[in-house]
């Protein structure tokens, strides 16, 4: 699906509310990916986005050109799961696997990723997924408040609703950490579930 | 505001301030990653210097916390914003030509020989050329940037696109003339 073409579906997944979770239904999307494991805040994380968007950046550069003012800047995004999901809410961070991701437009394929002369740079490739159901909240601030957000969200929020997860917790960097102070940061927190039984 | 304001390295050096609380060591490194050194007169031991002189003003505040080895943390006043704002929105709001040395040297085209003067011109394109180049790895090498830095490294591309194509048309019309 493309996005750009539907302004309200884009707003819906990508700048929810910051008083409760709300469940969302995302689509079938296009992301170029790159995996890794272990602790995300370790330099890993952020040097696999920073590749990330330099492969891309001849097709963000086509998309910029061929969409003018209709372009939106797609931010990073990371899945995070691991093979005893209790190491997620526990954070056992040095369990956790992890994908960085950036949604490319559709036209996009991998045929059009900037080569990188060194070999030591970690592959990208671009992957088309499906999330479905999902509940999701705006955080605004640091990290340290998101574990008390996700606690509410496991404990309360999906019990009451008679939802259980049902795939890789996600978050969505909306401010770019270098210019944006902590407590201005705004992260999508969204968690793909199932209803219980279902 | 007092007369012209603040100078370029003091309005930059509030900018890093205004985006989160930062200390010196940590100034120094963002103006390096995002090659501010390029544009504006900033050295290293001015940092501290501009720093000093912005806290008198009282545009920002410096606070040391307790320890014997604690750096200045320096953080935005509310005056600082304000000024900051203000001056922002002057240098985006106002337009001031400002004329290449292509100019300077076009103008006495009559007076160097002609085949010396072709062949600066492309040297030019080719310099102007290579700039391009350079301009596109850097802003490849810093994704992902923010749209309105992106809209920052479109001006200065567009600038250069339309050099190029000046010199290129110019060179073809005065190598053709009889």
């Amino acid at each position: 699906m493309d996005l750009t073409k539907d302004r309200k579906k884009l707003k819906e997944l990508y700048l929810p509310d910051t008083e409760d979770f709300v469940l969302v239904d995302v689509p079938d999307l296009f992301f170029a990916v790159v995996d890794g494991e272990g602790s995300p805040e370790e330099e890993g994380a952020s040097a696999a986005i920073h590749h990330l968007f330099k492969t891309i950046y001849p097709i963000r550069r086509e998309a910029r050109k061929r969409m003018g003012k209709s372009f939106v800047e797609p931010p990073p995004e990371m899945l995070y799961w691991a093979d005893d999901m209790r190491d997620l809410p526990l954070g056992n961070k040095e369990r956790w696997k992890w994908k960085a991701m950036v949604v490319l437009p559709d036209w996009a394929d991998e045929s059009q990723f900037s080569v990188e002369d060194g070999n030591a740079a970690p592959t990208v490739r671009a992957e088309r997924f499906k999330e479905g159901l999902c509940a999701q909240i705006m955080h605004v601030g640091g990290s340290q408040g998101i574990p008390t957000l996700l606690e509410r969200l496991y404990t309360q929020y999906l019990p009451q609703q008679s939802l259980v997860p049902a795939g890789a917790y996600h978050e969505i960097y909306l401010d770019d950490w270098h210019r944006v102070a902590p407590e201005k940061r705004r992260t999508v927190l969204r968690q793909p579930v199932r209803f219980v039984g279902a | 505001m007092k007369k012209s304001g603040l100078t370029d390295s003091e309005l930059l050096l509030l900018g890093l301030v205004a985006e989160m609380p930062r200390h010196g060591y940590e100034l120094e490194l963002v103006i390096e990653e995002r090659g501010m050194r390029e544009w504006t007169q900033i050295g290293f031991s001015s940092i501290y210097f501009v720093l000093g002189k912005l806290e008198k003003a009282g545009l920002v505040l410096a606070e040391a916390p307790a320890g014997s080895k604690a750096r200045k943390t320096y953080s935005l006043t509310a005056l600082g914003r304000e000024t900051l704002v203000a001056q922002a929105l002057e240098l985006l709001g106002s337009f001031r030509p400002t004329y290449s040395s292509a100019l300077l040297g076009m103008v006495h085209w009559p007076l160097m020989p002609r085949t010396e003067a072709l062949a600066a011109l492309r040297n030019r394109l080719q310099m102007v050329s290579a700039e391009m180049e350079r301009v596109e790895g850097i802003r490849c090498e810093r994704q992902p940037l923010p749209d309105f830095v992106e809209a920052l490294f479109d001006f200065l591309a567009g600038q250069l696109a339309t050099e190029k194509a000046w010199i290129a048309q110019t060179l073809d019309y005065l190598e053709t003339k009889p």
